[in-house]
This record gives C-alpha cells, sequence and structure tokens, in this order.
C-alpha cells in the first residue's frame, strides 16, 4: 500500500483520516473496558 | 534494505522556537515530548533502582536487619510497578516519538494534542504509585500496595490505602499508554512518506505498531480488572471474593491476559531497533526483513493466549495445562526466528563494536538466557518446582533486564548523536557496558540456583543455607545500580556539549531519519521525502 504524493490536500485528507482512525480505536478501547467489566465467573 | 530518496533542501534547516517551562508544557511537538518521555524514564529507573537496592540491602544476610516485611512487601511491589509503567514503557514510547515520524518521513505525530495528554498523565500516575509511601510518614494509611505488582485477589481487596492509590496509577498510566498507541498506530498507517509501502517500513515501526495493538488490545482488560477490584473493595461487590459467591482466580486470569502479552509490549519495540544497530555496525543490510515482521506478528498474536503459564499452579484442568504449555512454548519459534535473523545480519558482516553494537551483542547473549530458562518454565510438571521461587525471579530480570533495559540502552547510545548533535563518550560507554553485563550476571545468576535450591520470592528473611549467593547478588544489585550513573553522566555530558556528530553519525547508518541534520531541525520532513 503505497500513499499518494504529499501536497497540502493531501496533508488534510491524512488529517481526516487519522481523526477518524483514532475515534474508532477509542471506542473500541472503550467497549473492551465495559465488557470486561460484565465479565462473570 | 537500501532505500533511495529525495530529500527536500529545507530539510536541513533548524527554525526559532521558544524555550522555558510552558515549552515543555504546551509541546505538540514530537522530539519535545519523545525527549520528556526519556527524561521521565531516566529519573523513574533510578526512583524504582533505589527501591530495589533497599530490598537488597535488607537480603544481604540472612534475618531482618532493616526493615519490616510489610514495607518489604512496599517496595518490591512498586519496584516492579515504577520499573515496569514508569520506566520502560515510557522509554519505549520515547523512542516512538522520536524515531518514527524521523523514519518513516512524516513531519510528526499524527494526533500531536493526544501525544502532549498522554505524557503528561504520567508524572501524576508516577505520583500516585509513590504517594501512600510519603503518606505513611504523616500517618495516614499504612504505605503502598504490599500485594506485588500482580494485585492477586484476595489479598489486594483486602489490602490497605496503597491499593487504592496503585489501582487509579495504574488506570492513569492506561489511558496515557492507549493514547500513545492510537497516536503510533495511525501515524504509521496515514503519516508515510509517499512510497513507503508497508514492506519499506523500518523494522523499529513494524514492531511498535504490533506493541500499540498489543497495548489496546490488553489494557483495557487490566483497567477492567482493577476497576473491579476497587468496586469489590468499596462497593460491595464480590467479583474475586469467595465468599460472596466470586472467583480469586479470574483476577489472575484477567490481571495475566494483560500481564503476559505486556511482557512483549516492553520488549518488542526494543527487538525492533536491534535489528538497526546490529545491520549498522556489520555494515550489511538487515537479514530476513520479511521473516522478522512475520515473526513480529506471530509473537503479538501467540501472546495473547497463553496467559494462564503465570499460574500453572493454581489449580487449572489438565487439558488448560496442557493447552497453555505447548502455546507458550509456541512463541520459542518466531523468536528462534528472530535470534536467527539477527545473527545472520552479524554473519560475515565488517563489523565494530561501539557502545550500541555492545549493547546489542549483549542483549542477544544474555536474552538468549532469558529464552532458554523460559522453555524450562512452560513446562507445567517442572514449573511446580520452579513456580514462585528465585528462579522466577532470575528468569523475567534476564528477560525484562537485559531484552528491555539494555535493548533502551542500545538505543539510546545508537541514536542520541543523532539527538543532541553531540557523541558521547565511547569510553564512558565502554565501561557502562562491561561494569553492567558483569554485574548483572552477578546479581542474578546466583538468583537460578537459589530458585533451584528452593528460596522462595517476595520473603525479607531466609534460611541460612541461602546466605552466600544472596550476598553476593547483593553485592552485584549495588555495582549495577552504581553503574548506572556513568550511563546519566554519559547521556548529560552528550546533551551539553561534546564531539559534533556528523548527520549520518554512524559509517553503516541506513534509513530516513540520518538524512537528516543532527541534531534534526525542529521541524522536521514539512515536505515529506519521496521513496524511489
Amino acid at each position: 500500500m503505497s500513499n499518494p504524493p504529499a501536497a497540502s490536500a493531501d496533508a488534510a485528507w491524512r488529517r481526516a483520516r487519522s481523526n477518524r482512525m483514532a475515534w474508532l480505536l477509542g471506542a473500541f478501547v472503550i467497549a473492551l473496558y465495559i465488557t470486561g467489566l460484565f465479565i462473570q465467573r | 534494505m537500501s532505500i533511495a530518496t529525495t530529500v527536500p533542501e529545507h530539510a536541513h534547516h533548524d527554525g526559532p522556537y521558544s524555550g522555558g517551562m510552558l515549552r515543555w508544557l504546551t509541546t505538540t511537538n514530537h522530539k519535545d515530548i519523545g525527549t520528556m518521555y526519556m527524561t521521565f524514564s531516566l529519573v523513574m529507573f533510578f526512583v524504582g533502582g533505589a527501591m530495589i537496592l533497599a530490598v537488597r540491602a535488607e537480603l544481604f544476610q540472612p534475618g531482618l536487619q532493616l526493615m519490616q516485611p510489610e514495607f518489604f512487601n512496599q517496595l518490591i511491589g512498586v519496584h516492579a510497578l515504577v520499573m515496569i509503567f514508569a520506566a520502560l514503557m515510557p522509554a519505549a514510547t520515547g523512542f516512538a516519538n522520536w524515531q518514527i515520524p524521523l523514519m518513516i518521513g512524516a513531519p510528526d505525530m499524527a494526533l500531536p494534542r493526544l501525544n502532549n495528554w498522554g505524557f503528561w498523565l504520567l508524572p501524576p500516575a508516577a505520583t500516585l504509585l509513590v504517594m501512600p509511601f510519603v503518606l505513611a510518614l504523616f500517618g495516614i494509611g499504612d504505605g503502598a500496595l504490599a500485594t506485588g505488582w500482580t494485585f492477586y485477589a484476595p489479598l489486594s481487596v483486602q489490602g490497605g490505602l496503597g491499593v487504592d492509590f496503585a489501582i487509579f496509577a495504574v488506570h492513569l498510566f492506561g489511558v496515557s499508554s492507549v493514547m500513545g498507541s492510537i497516536n503510533i498506530i495511525v501515524t504509521i498507517f496515514n503519516m508515510r512518506a509517499p512510497g513507503m509501502s508497508m514492506m519499506k517500513l523500518p523494522l523499529f515501526a513494524w514492531a511498535w505498531l504490533i506493541t500499540a495493538f498489543l497495548l489496546i488490545a490488553t489494557i483495557p482488560v487490566l483497567a477492567g480488572a482493577v476497576t473491579m477490584l476497587l468496586t469489590d473493595r468499596h462497593f460491595g461487590t464480590h467479583f474475586f471474593n469467595a465468599a460472596g459467591g466470586g472467583d480469586p482466580i479470574l483476577f489472575q486470569h484477567l490481571f495475566w491476559f494483560f500481564g503476559h502479552p505486556e511482557v512483549y509490549i516492553l520488549l518488542l519495540p526494543v527487538w525492533g531497533l536491534v535489528p538497526h544497530v546490529l545491520s549498522t555496525f556489520s555494515r550489511k543490510p538487515v537479514y530476513g526483513y520479511k521473516a522478522q515482521v512475520y515473526a513480529f506478528i506471530a509473537i503479538g498474536l501467540l501472546s495473547v493466549v497463553v496467559w494462564a503459564h503465570h499460574f500453572f499452579t493454581a489449580g487449572l484442568p489438565v487439558p488448560a495445562l496442557i493447552y497453555f504449555m505447548f502455546s507458550t512454548m509456541a512463541i520459542s519459534l518466531p523468536l528462534a526466528v528472530l535470534f536467527f535473523c539477527w545473527i545472520a545480519t552479524m554473519w560475515r558482516g565488517s563489523m565494530s563494536f561501539e557502545t550500541p553494537m555492545l549493547f546489542a551483542v549483549g542483549f542477544i547473549v544474555l536474552f538468549g538466557i532469558a529464552g532458554l530458562t523460559g522453555l524450562l518454565l512452560a513446562d507445567v510438571a517442572a514449573d511446580a518446582q520452579y513456580h514462585h521461587s528465585y528462579f522466577v525471579v532470575a528468569h523475567f530480570h534476564y528477560a525484562l533486564f537485559t531484552g528491555g533495559i539494555m535493548g533502551v540502552m542500545t538505543g539510546v547510545y545508537y541514536w542520541l548523536p543523532k539527538w543532541t548533535g553531540h557523541m558521547y563518550s565511547e569510553t564512558l560507554g565502554k565501561w557502562h557496558f562491561w561494569l553492567t553485563v558483569v554485574s548483572f550476571n552477578l546479581t542474578f545468576m546466583p538468583q537460578f540456583f537459589l530458585g533451584l535450591a528452593g528460596m522462595p520470592r517476595r520473603i525479607p528473611d531466609y534460611a541460612l543455607q541461602f546466605a552466600e549467593f544472596n550476598a553476593i547478588s547483593t553485592i552485584g544489585a549495588f555495582i549495577l545500580g552504581f553503574s548506572q550513573l556513568l550511563f546519566a553522566w554519559n547521556i548529560w555530558c552528550c546533551v551539553r556539549g561534546g564531539e559534533k556528530a556528523s548527520d549520518k553519525v554512524w559509517e553503516g547508518s541506513e534509513g530516513l531519519e540520518w538524512q537528516l541534520s543532527s541534531p534534526p531541525p525542529h521541524h522536521s520532513w514539512e515536505i515529506q521525502p519521496e521513496l524511489k
């Protein structure tokens, strides 16, 4: 997977993609934490 | 892997930036934040080290000399938590902050403000961890947690104020790690220079990518477990209380689901940086790049399915014992691939032994001992003898000191001239290496034999027949501890001045970071390089 050449539009695209991915990963972490809290024997 | 690049002219220019404390509080620059992580890590390394020197002083001879057993237990638990969460993990994150953007040709981390926040959670977390010691001096509480770093229930359910402080500290450390990990993942996926495909990614970045995924998969489980512990302690739940229908072994499962991958979280970044060092000082390309990448992935996957080998003696069903034994042993296969690649990188190379290379080779030899003794511990039948003995203490210090801390030292000596623009003292570096290696073995090799002879861990007093080896171990520990002052002094002198480092620093260095000036400009790769 190769990135397109860098340009200012490209920087904005990278930023938007980074933010989306970060929120997604954060949501995964919180979901895992909450699931953990409900673990019973 | 050789990379032909086009480097923008301005990449060698430096820009003005403001100084003062406010800079460090508010900075979003990956180099500043990397420096803060590394400095914090070094300070906490000495804090954790001082604690364990007090422990070793107590163990110098049989009988109680210096402290009560409760305080002894507290020192051991906090030493481990400090070394893991406040020394080793921040050091690895410091490397990631400094190096990943430089190595992948990115102007900064993808989420710079999150980066700042991630770091500044660490000082309050470390304060929470050591605060109970201070409070106890004023008659508040009974000191820090005395459960060991594992918080095992039901002891931790019954423990004092120190357990609550440690629970909150671990939460903060965890949030910081998750923030750092998310940042590293999105940076590697989204900020690579044009032309840098995943299979051209530096091995250090690959290793950190796997580490970051391990962190976000396991830290929430630890956080969940200690939150449940907190509710057991204060809100009437019985997750881990057998009297209320709970299960103390459940805590062990949850803790080690985090705890075992944590070992690889501490080691993988080092395994990623060592091949760069070996390649540089052997003046040869890394051997088996793809094999190493696949080995990192395999180790990452296996590390989350082997956790119960930490409590074989807790009474698990036999099929579970057999499964966890074989899955644990299976990790030795990808690890053997890594060892093979590291040795093959040096094979017939034009080797020279500057300090980073000494540490890298020392790491390979000594970490091999950790791997081999790990295989012994993975054997269910043999583990019944080794469990909770000094054999385990020796094993995991061979893993975490040589595999973790010596690896960090490898990286520091390797990249310090790039970061500061000055060469460190090679003479001091070599003294530091040899004193560290000799005193480390003096400290921990006797502990294998103490363990085999039956000395249990976490005891302040012991039977007379263990006296000689304990005395040797304590002497080694003090030499080891004080020889680390050479490391700190060498870094300090290098930061303050010294011989000017060239841009490439090492004759055999390859990769994007060496194409920048030493030190790199405050804002680097604003125009990304293109890989041909």
